[in-house]
């Protein structure tokens, strides 16, 4: 856990001089690092508590209290990219393509979901957790599919597209399916990895052009790349019997099922179609079209070491469900009947993003959309999200620590306590004593006889 | 812009100050490091001379025994607003040499806290970021109250529905029972 969170910091920032690549690194390590309270928070409970770490003496307490399950959960945000702690995750992006490939989308981001894999028989039995973790995904899914239909960066929609997986994956463990969730962990890692690979080949032909609205007509310009850029987007919306659907559309089939909390699936489906949708945003804009990219660009594919990777995943997308399933069998059964509509829930609400999407794209090239409307400022700016938390809070914990470690600590200790304390102490002694202090002699010594007297006959 | 002037001038300047203080190599002379707070006009003019600033510009922070002296209160601007274009001296930190540097530098660095202008005003931000977050928890709530589920039905056994189990007249014709699908 800790290994990956320090190497995804040092790979983040491998361009090291680059002053956005370091924040960007920053941004992950105390993300992971606030998600890293809550597994030391459940490790230490299950320490004193139960005086074991092994996970099969710990799936045979029957009841587990809320604290260590939030704990599990709140690690699990942190390091799997859920709202809440998810702006690491696109800025990510910073670092290289085959990092990002490789970690934050297929090996890293995942380990948060499978520590809850891993530990579900102490969320199974308390369903105040399960449903945390329904709405926690539901929500991210959404607000990921939502950030990504506005962005213009190929890696920030693939990185989008990866929180919103995420978030599925999260669904899928708050309706106490464990297995499916990591099904879906298997099969996405095939085609978001190539995903991310294609988007590298395809940055690095275009001379380090990220931008969508720079690429165009790729198509025939880069066949290999393109067809696995689309094999993968295929299999990511869920098109019938490539790898994303055996996991993905278990899933939907899963939560029509079910008895859960209607907007988490109503956020759930809208998502689906979100992804369809930003998918073949992508897709049009970068393998089709007009070629927006300068005249004089060296495209080729002439490199196998890009190619045979890319063309191994795409078989691996293609495959690798029916592999999946047809070797390791679930150990819950699945619902097997159910009506017509619910058993192609998926299918239609993926078309109506597609639809959605070509609708779009065909209203770009007749008409003149209004440049700013609040949703798509809120989506644009990922929901407003990074500035209000990146700006306020740092801000003040900085500053008062300055002001603490230095003139709060300096003023008290060499001043306060020190000489200008005990200047006043004096000052405040000797004031009230010369206010006390008028000088009537006669009536001192008066008074003092008196009571000399008044003692006296008392002890008589 | 008046920074290659002013950089020419400060090289020698700095340069005959150090050549006349600074035997042991350690440290900047006295009049070079900061003082107490000013207090008459006169010192304040040097202090501003000394952080190269102009009398105008330069303006302390307050004597409340926090222990700045005469440092300048520079505006609270974090390094992102500053132009990425200009061949600064050091372009990291988008600083010239000899330029005053704001107390909490390390704080508005390009790693750390961002003061730059937003595209949206900052309430604006708030405001729509906070009804995004209570439209959502209020209808997780709602979703709580009314959850979705496959239709069921109430249970049916086959025949006569245990007429006879459930005290029904053996004597009497049981009635008939249809028994629906979903």
């Amino acid at each position: 856990w800790e290994g990956v969170g320090i190497m995804s910091f040092l790979l983040i920032g491998w361009w090291h001089g680059r002053a956005e690549a370091n924040t960007a690194a920053l941004q992950a390590v105390i993300y992971n690092r606030i998600g890293d309270v809550g597994l030391i928070l459940s490790m230490a409970w299950l320490a004193s508590i139960l005086n074991t770490w092994e996970i099969h003496q710990v799936s045979y307490e029957n009841h587990i209290p809320m604290l260590p399950l939030l704990g599990l959960i709140l690690a699990a945000t942190g390091k799997s990219a859920q709202f809440g702690l998810h702006p690491w995750l696109p800025a990510a992006m910073e670092g290289p393509t085959p990092v990002s490939a490789l970690l934050h989308s297929s090996t890293m981001v995942v380990a948060g979901i499978f520590l809850l894999i891993r530990t579900h028989p102490l969320l199974a039995t308390n369903q105040t957790a399960l449903t945390t973790c329904l709405c926690l995904g539901a929500l991210s899914t959404l607000f990921a599919a939502t950030c990504a239909l506005t962005q213009n960066d190929i890696k920030k929609i693939i990185a989008f597209s990866t929180s919103s997986q995420l978030g599925l994956m999260m669904v899928t463990i708050g309706l106490n399916l464990p297995q499916l969730a990591f099904l879906h962990i298997s099969t996405h890692a095939f085609f978001k990895a190539m995903l991310f690979l294609c988007s590298g080949s395809i940055i690095h032909s275009l001379g380090g052009e990220q931008d969508i609205r720079k690429m165009g007509g790729l198509q025939k310009l880069l066949p290999t790349t393109t067809s696995c850029l689309t094999i993968g987007n295929l299999a990511l919306m869920g098109t019938p019997f490539l790898a994303g659907f055996y996991s993905k559309d278990l899933i939907i089939e899963s939560l029509n099922n079910s008895y859960l909390n209607t907007w988490a699936l109503l956020l759930t489906l809208l998502a689906t179609s979100f992804t369809a949708t930003y998918s073949l945003r992508m897709t049009l804009l970068v393998q089709t079209g007009h070629p927006r990219i300068p005249p004089v660009t060296p495209i080729n594919e002439n490199t196998p070491t890009v190619t045979n990777p890319i063309s191994r995943l795409a078989l691996g997308s293609i495959m690798a469900g029916l592999l999946i399933t047809s070797n390791i069998l679930p150990t819950k059964t699945l619902p097997m009947t159910m009506p017509t509509i619910t058993k192609t829930a998926a299918i239609l609400v993926t078309i109506l993003g597609i639809l959605l999407s070509l609708e779009l794209s065909n209203m770009t090239h007749n008409l003149i959309h209004p440049k700013q409307n609040i949703c798509s400022n809120f989506s644009l700016t990922l929901g407003y999200f990074n500035p209000l938390t990146h700006r306020l809070t740092p801000a003040k914990f900085l500053s008062s620590g300055q002001k603490i470690a230095s003139h709060l600590i300096d003023l008290s200790w060499y001043k306060k306590m020190g000489p200008e304390g005990l200047a006043d102490l004096q000052l405040m002694a000797s004031k009230t004593s010369t206010h006390l202090h008028t000088g009537l002699i006669k009536t001192y010594l008066g008074t003092f006889a008196l009571s000399i007297l008044i003692l006296l006959l008392l002890t008589q | 812009m008046a920074a290659a002037r002013v950089r020419g001038v400060l090289w020698q300047r700095a340069a005959a100050r150090l050549r006349a203080g600074a035997r042991a190599a350690s440290d900047l002379p006295k009049e070079l490091m900061p003082g107490p707070y000013p207090r008459t006009p006169e010192e304040r003019a040097a202090a501003a001379k000394k952080y190269n600033m102009r009398v105008e510009d330069y303006e302390p922070y307050p004597d409340d025994g926090f222990g700045y002296g005469d440092y300048p209160k520079l505006p609270d601007r974090s390094l992102h607003e500053r132009d990425p274009w200009y061949q600064w001296d050091q372009q990291d930190m988008r600083h010239n040499w000899g330029q005053p540097m704001h107390w909490d530098f390390d704080m508005y660095i390009r790693n750390r806290v961002d003061t730059s202008p937003t595209p949206v005003p900052w309430h604006t931000m708030r405001k729509h970021f906070l009804i995004f977050l209570t439209t959502m928890l209020i209808m997780f709530g709602v979703g709580e109250m009314y959850p979705s589920y496959r239709p069921v039905g109430p249970k049916q056994y086959p025949f006569n529905n245990l007429y006879l189990e459930r005290g029904g007249d053996p004597n009497k014709e049981p009635p008939e029972v249809k028994h629906y699908e979903i």
